[in-house]
């Protein structure tokens, strides 16, 4: 803890804060039946439910990388009026309710839905109940964390160093991919983490607008809440579940934060 | 190609040299016009100086194509880059280097100097090399994976220069290199660019607000002030014999305007006149017209400076019988600016500022508010029509 | 730097504080004042938790009761599937009235001790139905439409009530079905059908009366697959007066009215 420069009571809200994190986590551990947990978490509903939720999880925030890359670089760059526009259009859906974007995605591409006409009468494409349902709902909720956190880093880093690469005669491209974005790449690593662990954990719009069939669009979230509400008295898979979900995400956190502290040493840890 | 300029091989980039730059920019913005014009030689080093906000950091920004102009050309080697089809930054050959030596951070310090020889074309290993080479005519062997968070400021502003002159640039433009160095540092910056500018025979534009960087870098100097040309001459032309105020105070000399009187310099009013005569035959013609502007020059150093007798300023007229060989005249000491050696003594009417040594300081016991008889030889007077 | 000690202290005032803020939350839930004694009117609060597919008809009948006991008034009523509100119960939710549509429910909140052992009443019955929507644009007829490929079919999860009566339809009938999806209960199916994303889904009778956004093709085998709708008083009801007098009025003639007219089966 840094030395005595913060007031001392603040120590309090904090600890609460704390507390209201981790308590309920340390209550679902302590739920777990550990009897069946081994049956729970290998049985088939919860391998699929898993690997599901991890495709297409990883297969949303390829898609937000794709896009919201550039479209944070388009912010970033843009006047102050436009990027305010952009950026507050850009966080909409994360103040909105998942279920109310999941209605949304449904009338945008539901079989009566703007797109979702179109789609079925040319293409015979049908999007809900599919598992891409899955994943648009998925980028629909993620893409933002992805966006948001890179546009600010690179914003911070101001221009200045791009110009100092063109007038050394890098190109656009070259400034791009050596200067801008290794610049940017802890907002983007952050923006990636985020994104990833927003879109496996969705729940509510893809519970309206994909579904729920186990093996095509019952994620994770969905096969907790279905084994949840079914249960009745005992939650032996639900906690299961819950307890593999979170032990996952855990990982993915830690194997994230390793793979970076591997790679980009900081000024301070050099001294 | 100009001939090797020392045989020392190690100095020597072997690269072609600089460009020739032929400029006029027009820029409005924000209730601010810059309407400069100036023109740099194949090879040449030109100082550009002036008050701050007087629009030398945008010039040079128009100059690399980083700010668009509402006008002008920027003619590099006779063709616009600047006019109806613009060239975009990367491909002037114009490299900027700033106060901020602005390394890549997240490349070492070789990657740094390859990073525009890469962008040229050249491979990773031959940009290596270069690199490396680099490192050593900067008086940085040894700290090619270095990043530049563990260089000193003068370090990576001697990685910022190789970075720069590694792209063989047509025109170097250098807006206030040593600003943010402490003096020592800086003048071992200063020694490196004289030296390497004149090895890669780099056609560089120097913004600097140091008399003693356009002295060691640049053959000419020009100044700038609110958006336009003052003054370009030769850098002693312009120092000797500043054109503005501004100038004057760059060029730690006083600067006098008065009025052109039989081949002399004259103000104050005509009960307590300050006549100043002068040896030089160009000064002396720059008087001829009687009652034209003239403004006349002296270093402080040259004033000399003793104790009036009398307290109140008496009428002194110089001799009309033969030409005065000194001007001589009584001020009293406005204020005292203490300098290493001594001190600057400020008096009014003319403003005139006296260096003195701290022996006379104490001696004398100067003080504001005291009244002192000033003069000083025809031989140090120079003059210049306003 | 904090020292351990008031560290600990800190995060035991804190939970404390949380606690206690959370049980008094709790406690002021259902503060029903209980009946007088000496009059026969009854009073105070009704909290009732009734399956999905008894909400518009119990609406009626919590109205109705009202009117006859002014006394007494009825919260919304929280429906959903009957498994999902069974595991809220056990979870600890306040109410006084559990419905639910299959008396296997029923027994499960009677294992778990939330309802007497003999205190379940059957009122009603309902029997699976095959809704599409208005104009059947996939033409389905029978139940082996759909199992159709090109039938996009909606059913309850397994679980739930309907989604029991939907497999057991389905089993009967040996028709190898594949739903796009399992909803937690029987309103989500019957919305997914209305809006066209279904074109078919597995729901009671009950649910395709008086809609005229959906239509209800009965399958052959539905009248085998009957589910028997028990209707119980909580043991921990803090109105048992109420609650009582409410399964009675349930069971009595003008609610079997009322549920007749909705397509419920009498018991």
């Amino acid at each position: 803890m840094t030395g005595g420069t913060l007031p001392r009571v603040l120590a309090i809200p904090a600890v609460v804060g704390l507390a209201l994190l981790v308590l309920p986590l340390v209550a679902l551990v302590t739920r777990v039946e550990w009897a069946t947990l081994a049956a729970d978490i290998t049985s088939p509903a919860a391998l699929t439910a898993l690997g599901l939720s991890l495709s297409t999880a990883l297969v949303a925030t390829l898609v937000c990388v794709v896009l919201g890359v550039p479209f944070a670089l388009v912010i970033a760059r843009s006047g102050p009026r436009t990027s305010a526009a952009l950026r507050a259009i850009v966080t909409v859906p994360l103040v909105l309710p998942p279920m109310v974007g999941g209605v949304a995605l449904l009338f945008l591409f539901g079989r009566q839905g703007m797109l979702g006409t179109l789609l079925e009468a040319w293409w015979g494409i049908r999007i809900p109940f599919t598992t891409l349902a899955v994943v648009l709902a998925q980028v629909f909720v993620a893409l933002p964390f992805l966006v948001l956190a890179l546009e600010g880093t690179v914003r911070s880093r101001g221009i200045e160093f791009e110009h100092t690469a063109a007038t050394l005669g890098a190109g656009r491209w070259r400034t791009l991919t050596q200067v801008t974005l290794p610049l940017a790449a802890p907002g983007l690593v952050a923006g990636v983490v985020l994104c990833f662990a927003r879109a496996i954990g969705e729940f509510g719009a893809t519970a309206l607008f994909a579904g729920n069939a186990p093996g095509v669009t019952q994620t994770m979230p969905l096969a907790i809440y279905t084994a949840f509400n079914g249960a009745g008295v005992s939650q032996g898979p639900a906690v299961a579940l819950s307890l593999l979900l979170l032990v996952t995400a855990v990982g993915v956190l830690l194997l994230v934060r390793g793979w970076r502290t591997d790679r980009v040493p900081t000024a301070e840890a050099r001294r | 190609m100009s001939e090797a300029v020392s045989g020392a091989a190690m100095s020597r980039a072997p690269r072609p040299s600089g460009g020739a730059l032929d400029t006029h920019i027009v820029i409005e913005r924000h209730g601010f016009r810059l309407d400069a014009a100036l023109a740099v030689a194949p090879g040449e080093v030109v100082a550009l100086m002036g008050p701050s906000g007087a629009g030398k950091s945008t010039l040079l920004a128009a100059i690399a194509g980083l700010v668009r102009m509402r006008s002008g050309r920027v003619r590099i080697d006779g063709s616009d880059v600047a006019g109806s089809h613009p060239v975009a930054p990367h491909r002037r050959g114009v490299v900027l280097l700033g106060q901020d030596p602005r390394l890549f951070p997240h490349l070492s310090a070789a990657d740094n100097i390859a990073f525009g020889m890469r962008a040229h074309g050249l491979s990773r290993h031959a940009a290596r090399a270069e690199a490396r080479a680099w490192l050593d005519r900067v008086g940085l062997d040894g700290f090619d994976a270095r990043r530049p968070a563990e260089l000193s400021g003068g370090q990576q502003q001697r990685v910022a220069l190789a970075r720069a002159l590694a792209t063989a640039p047509r025109v170097l433009l250098l807006d206030e290199p040593l600003t943010a160095l402490d003096p020592e540092t800086a003048g071992g910056i200063r020694t490196l660019l004289a030296e390497q500018l004149r090895a890669a025979d780099a056609t560089a534009l120097v913004v600097t607000h140091d008399a003693l960087d356009a002295a060691s870098l640049a053959s000419r100097l020009v100044m700038l002030e609110r958006g336009a040309v003052t003054q370009t001459g030769t850098v002693r032309e312009v120092l000797t014999t500043p054109a503005t105020r501004f100038a004057a105070a760059v060029a730690g000399t006083n600067r006098l305007v008065g009025v052109a009187s039989r081949g002399r310099w004259t103000t104050g009013s005509e009960r307590t006149p300050v006549v100043l005569p002068t040896d030089d035959g160009p000064s002396r013609r720059a008087a001829a017209h009687d009652g034209a502007l003239l403004a006349a020059f002296v270093r402080p150093a040259d004033v000399v400076l003793e104790p009036s007798d009398a307290p109140e300023p008496r009428e002194t007229r110089p001799r009309e019988t033969s030409p005065p060989r000194t001007g001589e005249w009584y001020a009293r000491i406005v204020r005292l600016d203490h300098t290493p050696g001594g001190a600057r003594v400020h008096t009014a009417d003319p403003p005139v500022a006296v260096d003195v040594s701290a022996d006379a300081v104490a001696a004398l016991g100067l003080a504001p508010g005291m009244a002192v008889r000033l003069q000083v030889d025809a031989a140090k007077v120079r003059f210049a029509a306003v | 730097m904090i020292v351990a000690p008031v560290r600990r202290a800190a995060a035991a005032l804190a939970l404390a504080a949380t606690a206690l803020t959370l049980a008094s939350c709790a406690t002021d839930a259902t503060d029903n004042t209980p009946p007088p004694a000496d009059t026969n009117a009854l009073t105070g609060n009704l909290t009732i938790y009734a399956a999905a597919s008894l909400r518009a008809s119990f609406d009626e009948i919590a109205t109705a009761f009202e009117a006859e006991n002014p006394g007494v008034s009825i919260e919304p009523i929280v429906s959903d599937g009957s498994s999902t509100l069974l595991t809220q119960l056990s979870e600890g939710a306040p109410a006084d009235i559990f419905a639910s549509a299959d008396a296997a429910t029923m027994t499960r909140a009677v294992d778990a001790g939330l309802i007497a052992a003999d205190g379940a009443v059957t009122f009603a019955t309902n029997s699976p139905v095959i809704a599409v929507p208005s104009g059947n644009p996939a033409h389905v007829t029978t139940l082996d439409d759909v199992a159709r490929a090109d039938v996009t079919v909606v059913v309850c999860a397994v679980q739930v009530p309907c989604g029991a009566a939907a497999q057991t339809l389905l089993a009967n009938q040996e028709v190898a079905a594949r739903p796009a999806s399992f909803e937690q209960n029987v309103t989500a199916v019957l919305t997914k059908v209305a809006a066209g994303e279904a074109d078919a889904g597995l729901v009671y009778r009950t649910d395709v009366q008086g809609r005229d956004d959906v239509e209800g093709i009965v399958p052959e085998g539905a009248e085998n697959v009957v589910n028997r709708y028990p209707i119980a008083a909580l043991t921990a009801s803090a109105n048992p007066d109420a609650a009582a007098a409410f399964v009675a009025f349930v069971t009595g003639e003008r609610a079997r009215s009322i549920l007749a007219a909705h397509g419920f089966g009498s018991p």
